[in-house]
């Protein structure tokens, strides 16, 4: 379970996150959905506990977090495989242990037979296929994404979005999904956080396609009125 | 569960920076040795010993023995010398790259070994430890110290913060996150700072020793200069070039090649 309790958090001297308070069940997907800079990231980084709150308190009950950057933060001078295995070699996981683990996801993932490449080697798909692999390869509890798919080009940020989504349907763990695109948050989440430089609101999906409907009209209308302005 | 594979194959295109045409360092020799021979026929015997004669003598070393035993001193005072230095100036820079007050307490005494000359570090290694290997080992380490502490620390401030962040979400313990992050991603910083110090190194022990020590390649430079011996002390200006050039060819280059092989990779 994560819960926030009017948490606020400054960044460089600017509010960015006030009087934040939620609470995310076990085993729940929420999306939490918000323009740039309105705190999507570091809302992430509150629950990794990579930031702590300026006001306010954060309880997360899980020791195993997994993370889905959007700059795949791979480092350069492992391989794929060994990539993968640094959390669990970190869980305490021998070498040998955490390589198999590492390329069995990479099987799960289409990567068989760049066990060995660096990620200089790899094509931006590929580099965020291991990048999914790497979170999932420790099997966390929460599961925290960051626009992970944000820097491709469409095409292959639908594909790979497919392929997270087969992924999670078969893994059981909380999972927060930021993005800053509707139709995404409302394919992953049960409920989406829309935050805003000002405010907070939870919406809870009951009827995903009629939402989907009503986020394409809503898109229609403000781009024949001339505002290329996405709905929230 | 079926996924597509998406992304184009990797290649492995043989783009190599690293890579040192040979035949421009010969080139290069070539260069060096015709600018000598014109200067030894525009000056003295005395002043400037010709190609000829510096080969000669150096034949001559070889010959009886003295070239070797007189090499190996100095390798070894240097090899020590500069592990030594590596080995304080790196753990040095690791640890206050890590930890912040300890980098400023440290800035005085780097500013203070980098503002010394060597000469003086030397007389004073001469008078702690007397004549001889001490004082050349030392002086060796003290003066590298700062090259090896700055490239190092250098590196260690240049590691990406996200990376780090990324170690702390997936909760990497401190001796993983130092032989899989720092030590990886100062491996540049670490060669060039072992480069720069091998070059540092030579020079300080080789004046160390052509004041303080009664054998070694610094001390034979220093014999040949009290006898006026040009030709040999040409001579042994050349062993010093060997001495660097061993150094180099035979220790630095391997490290490089195994530290960086990652980057090696297209």
């Amino acid at each position: 379970m994560i819960r926030f309790n009017n948490v606020t958090k400054h960044m460089g001297g600017l509010p960015i996150l006030q009087n934040i308070t939620f609470e995310i069940q076990d085993y729940e997907s929420v999306a939490v959905l918000g323009p740039s800079g309105s705190g999507k990231t570091t809302l992430l980084r509150l629950i990794a506990g990579t930031l702590q709150p300026d006001a306010g308190t954060i309880e997360v009950d899980s020791s195993r977090i997994g993370f889905i950057f959007q700059d795949h933060r791979l480092l350069p001078w492992l391989t794929a495989q060994d990539n993968i295995a640094l959390p669990l070699r970190a869980a305490g996981k021998i070498r040998e242990v955490a390589r198999r683990r590492a390329r069995s996801w990479m099987d799960r993932l289409a990567l068989q037979g760049f066990y060995n490449y660096y990620p200089r080697q790899l094509s931006g798909g590929m580099i965020q296929r291991v990048s999914i692999a790497r979170a999932f390869a420790m099997e966390p509890d929460i599961m925290l994404m960051d626009e992970p798919f944000s820097s491709l080009n469409a095409g292959l940020a639908d594909a790979l979005l497919r392929d997270l989504k087969q992924v999670l349907s078969g893994y059981k763990a909380t999972t927060v999904y930021v993005t800053h695109e509707f139709p995404e948050a409302i394919g992953l989440a049960s409920r989406i956080f829309h935050l805003r430089p000002s405010s907070f609101e939870e919406t809870l999906i009951t009827d995903p396609i009629a939402d989907l409907r009503d986020y394409y009209n809503r898109l229609l209308k403000n781009a024949s009125m001339g505002s290329g302005k996405k709905p929230g | 569960m079926t996924v597509s594979t998406t992304g184009n194959k990797p290649n492995n295109n043989s783009i190599d920076r690293y890579r040192r045409p040979v035949i421009y360092i010969f080139l290069g020799i070539a260069g060096m040795l015709l600018v000598w021979q014109v200067l030894s026929m525009i000056f003295s015997p005395v002043i400037v010993a010709s190609p000829v004669a510096t080969f000669k003598a150096l034949w001559h070393l070889v010959q009886d023995g003295k070239l070797w035993s007189q090499f190996g001193y100095s390798l070894a005072r240097l090899l020590i010398g500069l592990a030594g230095g590596a080995a304080i100036g790196i753990t040095l820079a690791i640890l206050a790259g890590l930890y912040p007050r300890l980098r400023s307490f440290l800035e005085p005494m780097r500013w203070g070994i980098m503002t010394v000359p060597v000469i003086i570090i030397s007389v004073l290694a001469m008078l702690w430890f007397g004549m001889g290997s001490i004082q050349v080992v030392w002086v060796t380490a003290v003066i590298t110290i700062p090259t090896n502490y700055v490239n190092t620390l250098e590196g260690m401030l240049a590691i990406d913060a996200r990376i780090i962040e990324m170690s702390h979400v997936f909760k990497v313990p401190t001796g993983l996150r130092l032989t899989q992050i720092y030590l990886p991603g100062i491996g540049s910083s670490v060669m060039a700072g072992l480069t720069l110090a091998s070059g540092i190194g030579v020079r300080a022990s080789i004046l160390a020793e052509f004041i303080g020590a009664r054998n070694g390649i610094g001390h034979n430079l220093f014999l040949s200069w009290t006898f006026l011996d040009t030709p040999s002390l040409f001579a042994w200006i050349i062993i010093t070039f060997a001495l660097l050039g061993l150094v180099e060819f035979g220790i630095l280059k391997p490290m490089r090649d195994r530290l960086m092989r990652w980057k090696r990779i297209v």
